[in-house]
């Protein structure tokens, strides 16, 4: 993943909101790898970096960056600068995560009995998340996992490979609950400007799911979070 | 009115107040406004300072919280600059127009700037939102009116004191002085020696002396000089008044209306009242009836002495009469001189005298000369009379010894010696001689008795003719004549024409030696009259004894001249029978007779015209 970096005028320039483990620092993350090899089937460059989440949408949809990577769909209603790639990216699992408490998470009501955290802005948490015994919201990340290392919550609620990536690097002891609370696709979108591109990209993802290099590429830096 | 002894009832005092009121309170107002609009500045300064302060301190943190779109963040900045003094409203608009806010937005006046927020980003500035902030001017406009309000107090205050402690100060050095100088000023005593202005101060060597000291020895000497004038006033009126009480003439004053403003004694006494107040005050000219000589009135407008104070000139008339209080009028004449005050004519001064005994003393003098012209000319007629009697009778025996010494001279005259014969001769000769004085007599006694008629003679005609009798009674005698044309005189022809024959003849006479001999006759104006002449350069006479020349048989020369000595005289009767003068002068230059003949026409005078030499 670059940082904000300058890029080459052909490069084209994907950003995403989220963190590792689909964004590192050195550009070894899920998307960082599957974006330049995605758009490299249609013969074009194209890298991708990381920005706050919002700033993700704002800067796709102005056309200071080319696309953003991964939404759920129906944000062009909110972001009409933008076109979604009609191709799921990844789906994503809101997850419950908790150092103690150990149950069999049956929809968002099994979480009322605790202490719950969650990140400010995720709006499927703000809605559902309703009954709880409390329920703190912060700023991140590293602050949802301090707040579970701390004992200050029983458990929080965060997606999957985040959380597990969380869980490894993060130096907290917890464990991820099964089965998640709620999934959601996730699609590429890309400025009204590259509309032309959208349903090559879109055979394009499919044929990497095809022929497997998707699955490497996710099994290389997201699976191995489980597998470790 | 007064004020802890201060005198506030002063004008001087109240209008330094006002004065030191005013130009304080505008000095302060002004200053005030001066400074309020500095603290004004100041303040909007110090605003715009805090705005700058929130680019310095908080546009980079919310430009970061903007980009990373964190809401939270963004409230809690723009809270933290809402919590600036006068900062009322912070608001983030981004660039998708979402606007996060803190604060309300100003009521009133506000200071407001807009910032924006630019985040580099892939190697560029790029627009991410923009920052708005406003101060309201609100508290600013609070801290000027209760700075304004405590400067204005204090003035106030400040100036109340001030201006009392200045009125104090006046009071004490200027007011109480003025009061007194006033009061010493207001009513002067200027008949007494009374004590000259002090002023209530300390005393102090001369030259200390201030404004106040020399205004009061300026008073002192002015009331000195004063003094003198009141009193050498007082003395000139004494001395009027004593002029005007016993002088025998009657003098009053009239003011422009023509109202008496004052009389003296005679006056009242003349006009028959007692007392002054009878006349001061009214109208002269109705009061004392100024009527025509003949005692009938005329109107006021129509008064000389109304009209000459009008025009501002003296005026005098002795035709008028004024009547008494009693109903009498007696005749006056009287002298009017208007009176001027800074060259403006506000009145006049009359002064009359009663002339009835003058009228009386001209009546009967009138009657006096008529009465002796009448004896004068009754004797005159007697005279003449008597001379024509005797000229009459004096003729037949002149002409019988005249006859019989020709009838002696003729008969016997061979038989005769040489003696004799020139005695006879003799004989004749006076006989002839008083033949020529008996007709001078009868002309001149003619002159008295014979009617005159008056017309229009032509002179110069007159004179040529008499000229040319003369030329050929004595063709040897060489004169250059020279007379005037056109002389023309009212008169009786027969006198006139015996007039010029007689001094013609005289002038002809006495140039018998003279070579050349000049006769000239003319004219010439002498004021509004015409004065004829008739001269030569003959043998003049002494001038000791000219006024004989117009007596009857006065001769000034021997036999040399012949003549009866009545010529002259004949002429002085003529002249005075048309009313005229006549003069003889004799010099070296010759002899003139000068006449004027009063009823002449006017003719303007004319050179000489030579008549030629015989």
């Amino acid at each position: 993943m670059v940082l904000a970096a300058p890029v080459s005028a052909d490069e084209l320039v994907i950003n995403s909101g989220r963190q590792e483990p689909f964004t590192t620092a050195d550009g070894s993350g899920f998307y960082d790898r599957l974006v330049p090899a995605w758009f490299a089937r249609l013969g074009l460059a194209a890298r991708c970096i990381r920005l706050p989440s919002e700033r993700a949408l704002l800067n796709a949809n102005a056309g200071v960056d080319d696309g953003n990577i991964a939404r759920i769909e129906g944000l062009e209603k909110k972001y009409p600068n933008i076109v979604r790639v009609p191709e799921t990216v990844i789906a994503f699992d809101f997850m419950v995560f908790s150092r103690q408490k150990e149950f069999t998470v049956a929809g968002w009501s099994s979480l009322a009995p605790y202490d719950v955290g969650y990140i400010t802005g995720w709006k499927i948490l703000e809605r559902n998340i309703t009954r709880a015994r409390s329920i703190t919201r912060v700023r991140g990340p590293v602050q949802l996992f301090g707040l579970l290392a701390r004992g200050r919550a029983d458990v929080v609620v965060f997606d999957r490979w985040g959380g597990l990536w969380r869980l490894r690097h993060g130096g907290v002891r917890a464990r991820m609950l099964e089965p998640p609370l709620a999934t959601r696709q996730l699609y590429l979108y890309l400025n009204r400007r590259h509309a032309a591109l959208v349903p090559r990209l879109a055979q394009a993802l499919r044929e990497m799911k095809a022929d497997g290099s998707y699955a490497r590429i996710h099994a290389e830096t997201l699976d191995v979070l489980v597998h470790d | 009115m007064s004020f802890l002894g201060l005198r506030l009832g002063s004008r001087t005092a109240r209008r330094l107040i006002f004065a030191i009121v005013l130009f304080s309170s505008a000095i302060t107002l002004v200053a005030t406004a001066l400074q309020l609009y500095a603290e004004y500045r100041d303040d909007l300064d110090l605003i715009d300072r805090r705005l700058q302060q929130v680019r310095t301190s908080y546009l980079r943190g919310l430009t970061q919280a903007v980009w990373v779109t964190d809401r939270e963040q963004i409230r809690l900045i723009l809270a933290g600059i809402v919590e600036l003094p006068d900062v009322v409203l912070a608001r983030v608009v981004t660039e998708d127009g979402e606007a996060i806010a803190a604060g309300r937005p100003a009521r009133g006046d506000a200071r407001r700037r807009t910032f924006a927020l630019d985040y580099d980003y892939r190697g560029r500035a790029r627009r991410i939102g923009r920052l708005e902030v406003e101060a309201s001017l609100a508290g600013v406009y609070a801290r000027l009116w209760r700075r304004a309000w405590t400067i204005l107090v204090s003035n106030g205050i400040k100036t109340f004191f001030v201006a009392l402690f200045t009125l104090f100060l006046f009071d004490r050095l200027v007011t109480r002085h003025l009061a007194r100088v006033a009061a010493f000023v207001t009513a002067p005593n200027l008949e007494t020696d009374a004590p000259a202005l002090k002023l209530d101060r300390p005393p102090h060597p001369p030259a200390e002396d201030d404004e106040l000291d020399m205004l009061a020895q300026a008073i002192n000497r002015m009331r000195e000089n004063l003094q003198r004038s009141f009193r050498a006033l007082r003395e000139s009126e004494q001395r009027v008044r004593l002029l005007l009480d016993s002088t025998a003439e009657a003098i009053y004053g009239i003011d422009l209306a023509g109202r008496c403003t004052f009389v003296n004694p005679a006056c009242l006494r003349m006009l028959g009242y007692e007392r002054s107040d009878d006349l001061v005050g009214q109208d002269m000219h109705e009061r004392i009836r100024h009527s025509r000589a003949d005692g009938t009135p005329y109107p006021a407008a129509d008064c000389a002495i109304r009209r000459a104070m009008a025009a501002g000139e003296p005026a005098h008339s002795d035709r008028e009469v004024l009547w008494r209080a009693d109903g009498t009028c007696f005749p006056v004449e009287w002298w009017c001189h208007p009176i001027r005050q800074e060259g403006r004519v506000t009145g006049a001064v009359v002064a009359f005298v009663d002339i009835s005994r003058r009228r009386r003393d001209e009546a009967e003098l009138a009657r006096y000369r008529d009465r002796l012209e009448e004896l004068v000319r009754e004797r005159t007629e007697a005279l003449e009379s008597f001379m024509y009697s005797v000229s009459h009778d004096l003729r037949a025996p002149l002409r019988a010894i005249d006859g019989f010494s020709r009838i002696l001279e003729e008969d016997h005259g061979p038989r005769l010696d040489g003696e004799a014969r020139h005695n006879i001769e003799r004989i004749r000769a006076n006989t002839r001689r008083m033949g020529r004085m008996i007709d001078d007599l009868l002309n001149l006694s003619r002159l008295s008795r014979q009617p005159s008629r008056t017309q229009v003679v032509d002179l110069s005609a007159v004179a040529e003719e008499v000229v040319a009798e003369l030329r050929e009674r004595e063709p040897g005698h060489e004169v250059e004549v020279r007379i005037q044309p056109g002389m023309q005189a009212e008169g009786d022809p027969g006198l006139l024409r015996l007039l010029l024959e007689n001094l013609l003849d005289n002038a002809w006479k006495y140039t018998a030696g003279c070579r050349p001999a000049v006769i000239e006759f003319g004219n010439r104006r002498e004021g509004e009259e015409t004065v004829f002449f008739v001269r030569d350069n003959g043998a003049g006479f002494d001038m000791n004894h000219a006024e004989k020349l117009f007596r009857p048989f006065q001769r000034l020369h021997g036999d040399e001249f012949e003549g009866s000595g009545v010529g002259l005289a004949t002429v002085r009767r003529i002249v005075q029978r048309h009313g005229g003068r006549i003069r003889g002068e004799s010099g070296k230059d010759g002899t003139v007779f000068s006449f004027t003949l009063p009823g002449e026409p006017l003719q303007p005078p004319g050179s000489a015209s030579a008549s030629g030499l015989n």
